[in-house]
């Protein structure tokens, strides 16, 4: 199995994070936030799509809202594919930091 | 979530915040090519920001992301605009090359067209815009009378010579004022002599019109009375590139002309062809009665102040004539605007050459119906071609193609034809343009480029024909059900039927209606050209004498006579064209109730005049070559004056008329036509009085004309070495009256002949597809037995069914058409059967011909592989 890159990752737990709140302006936000910069509108859609495609997320269209001046919202949500594929991820990682703990003390 | 207010939405507000441009453009553009949801996105981030940061901020941000996207947005619409015009233009070409025999009647046919219409519009275009160069073209009038008789009224286009000055200086909406008038007089320029026209005009024409000099001060050009202003062509002409100011010519060798002015050549959209001006008081010398208002025989215009409208310019001016020592009592004065002179005729003694609002809206009316006519073939092929594309249209409908899509694709497709046929057209024109302008009498030119509007103007025929012609096809095909045609449910051919034989019928009604009016056109002009004038027009020529000549008449005509071939020799005051030399209604004779103003025509002749020409005396006698052998001067009157009179016995009653004239009447001539046939015969009193003959009449005997012709030239020199012989043959010069109906007929066959060959074209595009349609069933009927005949019976009775109900259609049109139009003449052919037969048998055979030409072909054909078709 193919192994997840860090924006990936980053992007697959902050949908798990918003649970049933994951769309287009909430994980644009959260992921602004937390690598602490600035994304567009239009550019937090193109991993979306990638995850997606590789079926590591899936979505769907909402019900039109009026906030959004009567337009869908497409909420995305992780796979069971996507959750293994982090979980296998976290393990590697996890291994290897453990392994390399002395660089790790180092880097504090 | 410290400061809550700072997050409070405003739900009601509902995005009208929102930068609605911005919102238009990301929504129009940006929709098809990305992610439905941005959009949403990007209004909530809107709402959110505005709680945020403020509305002002939002906006900004709002506005800064549509522009950031535009790159991505124009790379889209540019990107996939081109992929799907290649996509069209590829699948155009492609039917056009399967189909070639189509797709040439359709262009062949739409080219026709518009060449037709482009020459009708250069036409109307040349027609509509005389006189309008002139800058002041809106203020200029000119003076006309109302005159009232007891039995009619009329419109002269002449006034009196006093009239114009008196105007300018009485009427204060009246700026100024110019008259003028011309004869034909001899310019001699150092040795060589020449004969021309020569206007006698007052200076302020200058003024007035727009004939700028290049050469001269206008303002004192016509100053004094022996100055001439010359037009640049006649200039060079007459002094070969020598500067011509300042050179003097001298005038019918009896007075010096200084060269003051030259002027730039008259535009020949233009009523006014001046070439030789002189000043209008040179006509005091000339013994003209420039100064008497007992004359109405000049041109008056006049330039109305700034703002003045021409109603109350009319309302001041109406009655300005009481009170003057006019001769017309009844006379009121009348403006016709400037603009209205070329178009609208119908003036007595015009003087302008005149064209006629009629026929500009005849043949306006015919460019549109064979453009129609032509469009018309175009939807037929394509609607009965339809079946063909139905197959693309479903699955262009199945890909995602909306209507929207499929109209402007076939709209695309029509037009790409129409430029195509305009290339053609515009080819069609250019070899077309030098016949129709010898057709037309006219010099149109035809220049493509540096004419924005010709441009402007062919751009909007493509557009007009395009849309015209592809407004059926694109509505009727884009509504194609997908699922049903990619079935195979539309059977070829079969959907728009019934619509297709009526634009048939429609379209050959058209053309009939075209054929009908051409051939009562043709009629009457026969008619014309035969009628029975009343006199002999055969075999004699004439042409206007000088004053020596008219001296010494007796001795000329003695000369003449003696020549081997001449058969009689006579004068008269005017030539049979227009053949009365002055008209009034100031006759008194006894009996006469006087109230009643009754206008009658007079003339002078000489006593050969009614042997010579052929006209019969019913009562009394002809003139004799004596002073009036009965004590007052003879008078000969027409049937029709001695009718108007109430005359039972005309001999020998007196005749009074002008201030102390008196005369007998001698005898009575049969009424013959001396103006042209549009007219009736009015009354007519003929004078004995050589000395007023200036035209000579010659009658030859019909042999050796040319010979006779050059010794009558001969005898011509000696009596009048200065004039040139200049001669017509009165049966041309009667038939030159009818030119503009000669012309107009011409016109009208060439363009009925177009239409009928367009039309026939679109029959035969038709016809050949019915026959492809019904290859098997032909093959199904011939394997059953049918024979050729039936066939073809078969297939021309639908198409001859249609034609004949065209037919019924037309002729009332028809009939209502030409019984408006011989409303114009007097004398008139009757509105009989014969030309409506003949068009719908004509329209048959074509229809017939062109139709059984494919059913023929395909009945021929081998049934075996007829059934294996499709």
């Amino acid at each position: 199995m193919r192994l997840l890159t860090g924006y990936e990752e980053i992007f697959l737990l902050t949908i798990l994070k918003l649970k049933d709140n994951a769309y287009g302006v909430t994980i644009r936000r959260e992921v602004s936030r937390i690598t602490n910069r600035e994304w567009s509108i239009g550019a937090i859609y193109d991993p979306l799509y990638r995850l997606e495609k590789k079926s590591f997320i899936e979505s769907h269209l909402s019900h039109p809202t009026r906030e959004r001046g009567g337009r869908s919202k497409r909420m995305f949500g992780v796979t069971e594919k996507g959750l293994e594929a982090l979980l296998a991820y976290k393990k590697i990682r996890d291994g290897l930091w453990r392994e390399t703990q002395k660089l790790a003390v180092l880097a504090k | 979530m410290s400061e809550p207010t700072k997050n409070k939405i405003e739900p009601d507000r509902g995005g009208r915040d929102i930068p609605r441009i911005s919102r238009h453009i990301l929504d129009k553009f940006l929709y098809p090519y990305v992610e439905v949801s941005l959009l949403g996105d990007l209004e909530e981030e809107f709402l959110w920001l505005c709680g945020e940061k403020g509305i002002r901020r939002a906006r900004a941000w709002y506005r800064w992301q549509a522009v950031k996207s535009l790159p991505f947005m124009l790379k889209n619409v540019v990107f996939w605009g081109l992929e799907m015009f290649k996509n069209y233009l590829k699948i155009a070409l492609r039917n056009i090359r399967r189909h070639k025999g189509y797709a040439a009647i359709n262009i062949a046919g739409l080219a026709v067209g518009m060449a037709c219409t482009l020459l009708i519009l250069l036409w109307v275009q040349d027609e509509t815009s005389f006189d309008r160069f002139h800058v002041n073209a809106d203020r200029i009038c000119r003076v006309v009378q109302n005159i009232k008789f007891s039995d009619h009224s009329t419109r002269w286009a002449i006034t009196q010579g006093p009239l114009g000055p008196s105007l300018q200086k009485d009427i204060p909406e009246i700026e100024s004022a110019v008259r003028f008038t011309r004869r034909t007089m001899q310019i001699q320029v150092g040795e060589k002599k020449f004969e021309d026209w020569v206007t006698l005009i007052d200076g302020s024409v200058f003024s007035i019109f727009s004939f700028p000099l290049i050469r001269g001060e206008a303002t004192t050009a016509l100053e004094d009375p022996h100055t001439m202003v010359l037009s640049e062509d006649l200039a060079k002409a007459y002094f070969a590139g020598e500067d011509p100011l300042g050179k003097t010519v001298r005038v019918d060798g009896r007075a010096d002309f200084r060269i003051t002015g030259v002027m730039k050549n008259v535009p020949a959209n233009s009523s006014f062809q001046f070439r030789i001006l002189v000043p209008f008081i040179y006509g005091r010398e000339l013994n003209y009665t420039v100064d008497n208002w007992g004359n109405s025989s000049f041109s008056t215009w006049v330039l109305l102040r700034k703002g003045v409208s021409m109603e109350s310019a009319v309302a001041k001016i109406s009655g300005f004539l009481k009170g003057k020592p006019t001769l017309e009592k009844d006379a009121r004065l009348d403006l016709q605007p400037l603009k209205a002179v070329h178009l609208h005729p119908g003036l007595e003694f015009e003087g302008l050459p005149q064209g006629d609002i009629r026929y500009v809206r005849i043949f306006s009316l015919i460019a549109f119906f064979i453009l129609l006519i032509a469009c018309i073939n175009f939807m037929n092929l394509t609607t009965a071609r339809s079946a063909n594309r139905a197959r693309e249209v479903g699955l262009r409908k199945v890909s995602g193609a909306q209507r929207s899509h499929l109209i402007r694709q076939f709209y695309g497709e029509t037009l790409l034809l129409t430029a195509v046929a305009l290339g053609l057209a515009l080819l069609i024109v250019r070899v077309l343009l030098p016949p129709f302008n010898k057709l037309a009498a006219k010099t149109l030119t035809f220049g493509l480029f540096g004419d924005f509007w010709m441009l402007a103007r062919l751009a909007g025929l493509v557009l007009l024909t395009g849309i015209v012609a592809g407004s059926y096809p694109a509505l009727f095909l884009s509504t194609f059900q997908p699922a049903k045609v990619l079935k195979g449910a539309l059977a070829a051919g079969s959907r728009g039927k019934g619509f297709r034989r009526l634009l048939v019928v429609f379209q050959f009604s058209l053309t009939i209606l075209l054929m009908v009016c051409t051939s009562f056109v043709s009629r009457q002009l026969h008619f014309m050209r035969n009628y029975k004038l009343g006199y002999d027009k055969e075999h004699v020529i004439y042409a206007g004498m000088n004053r020596d000549m008219r001296i010494r008449f007796d001795a000329l005509k003695g000369e003449l006579l003696r020549l081997p071939y001449v058969a009689g020799v006579t004068a008269a005051g005017s030539p049979l064209t227009s053949g009365y030399w002055f008209s009034n209604s100031l006759w008194k004779w006894e009996g006469k109730n006087p109230n009643d103003e009754i206008l009658i025509r007079a003339d002078y002749v000489d006593e050969d005049y009614f042997k010579v020409l052929g006209m019969e005396i019913s009562q009394g006698r002809a003139f004799v070559n004596e002073p009036d052998p009965e004590g007052s001067p003879a008078l000969i009157i027409n049937e029709e004056a001695a009718r108007v009179m109430g005359m039972k016995e005309p001999v020998g009653q007196w005749l009074a008329g002008g201030r102390d004239f008196k005369g007998t009447i001698v005898g009575v001539v049969k009424n013959y036509h001396f103006t042209p046939l549009r007219g009736k015969i009015d009354p007519l009193i003929l004078f004995y009085y050589p000395p007023q003959c200036r035209t000579l009449f010659v009658k030859l005997s019909g042999q050796n004309i040319p010979r006779t012709i050059d010794e009558i030239g001969a005898v011509w020199k000696k009596f009048a070495p200065d004039r040139e012989f200049r001669f017509l043959f009165l049966d041309e010069a009667l038939d030159s009256l009818y030119w503009s109906e000669e012309r107009t007929g011409t016109i009208f066959r060439y363009f009925a002949f177009l239409a009928v060959i367009v039309s026939c074209l679109g029959l035969f595009g038709l016809a050949s597809f019915m026959a492809e349609q019904r290859t098997k069933e032909i093959g199904i009927r011939k394997v059953l037995g049918a024979t050729i005949p039936t066939i073809v019976v078969l297939f021309t009775k639908d198409f001859t069914k249609w034609v004949l109900a065209a037919n019924l259609l037309a002729w009332p049109a028809a009939y209502f058409a030409v019984g408006k139009w011989l409303q114009g003449y007097a004398y008139r052919i009757g509105i009989g059967a014969g030309p409506f037969l003949t068009a719908a048998a004509l329209s048959t055979l074509i229809a017939l011909l062109t139709v059984s030409f494919h059913s023929f072909r395909s009945a021929r054909s081998d049934p075996a592989e007829a059934i294996r078709y499709e």
